[in-house]
């Protein structure tokens, strides 16, 4: 795992702790706007792998997750629950 | 005519603490088994195959990658383990495990999530595959969500983009 040397995690220099903690803060919230459900979809997964234990797969369920705007809630539900198990990101 | 003796009474509050005690027994035993074996057995509950439904969109965005593959799989090969996991405020989700290529060390496993919209019609949430691949590791992380398997559909399920 690589570290920004002030604790966070750097997963990419266009990617950073904040914008992760900024989707988390967002879905907690019950939103993922189009923008920002784009934003993940456009990362390269390989760039999650760094993350510990079950981080990885909470944001590759975003980079693959069906955009539907009908079906857009209840994934948002999916991944509060997902929240709810993971924790505070590290 | 009162019938109750001293020993009835003495007779019926061993029988009433017999059965509380059973009851908290039974409860315990049970919350611990299903804390910690929703994998160990196969639920009845079935859901049968059916399309599933996709925003074209999706396609885009992760042509060639995992998520197609996984795709691929479900929709020439059935799945062969499924589990359901509720969603707090939400529809179910469906967790279908579909490996391609096979082999022995049950490797190569996606999970394609879904949720029922209507009988026979899925539509996709997400899909991919988790932890290493292997059906071991999966397993493990879906007892984390606290899932429940459920008797395998036994077609593969088709993929319908809308646009």
């Amino acid at each position: 795992m690589r570290t920004d040397g002030s604790g966070g995690l750097a997963l990419s220099t266009t990617f950073s702790d904040t914008q992760l903690q900024q989707v988390i803060a967002s879905i907690q919230e019950g939103k993922l706007p189009d923008q920002l459900l784009a934003s993940v979809q456009a990362m390269d997964p390989t760039l999650f792998e760094g993350l510990p234990g079950d981080w990885p797969d909470f944001f590759k369920a975003i980079k693959f997750m069906n955009p539907d705007p009908e079906g857009r809630a209840g994934n948002i539900a999916y991944l509060q629950q997902e929240l709810e198990i993971l924790g505070a990101l590290p | 005519m009162n019938t109750t003796t001293p020993m009835n009474n003495q007779n019926g509050s061993q029988l009433a603490a017999f059965f509380v005690l059973a009851a908290l027994v039974l409860f315990t035993l049970g919350s611990h088994v299903l804390k910690v074996l929703p994998l160990a057995g196969t639920n009845m509950l079935l859901i049968k195959s059916g399309k599933i439904v996709v925003d074209s969109n999706h396609a885009q965005i992760t042509h060639g990658d995992e998520a197609t593959q996984a795709l691929n799989c479900i929709s020439q090969y059935a799945p062969f383990k499924a589990f359901r996991q509720p969603i707090k405020g939400s529809k179910d989700a469906w967790h279908l495990l579909c490996q391609y290529p096979y082999d022995e060390a049950g490797t190569n496993v996606f999970d394609v999530i879904v949720e029922e919209l209507e009988e026979g019609v899925f539509r996709l949430k997400t899909t991919f595959r988790p932890q290493d691949g292997t059906l071991q590791a999966i397993e493990q992380w879906l007892l984390r969500k606290n899932v429940q398997q459920v008797s395998a559909p036994t077609l593969p399920f088709p993929v319908q983009f809308l646009p």
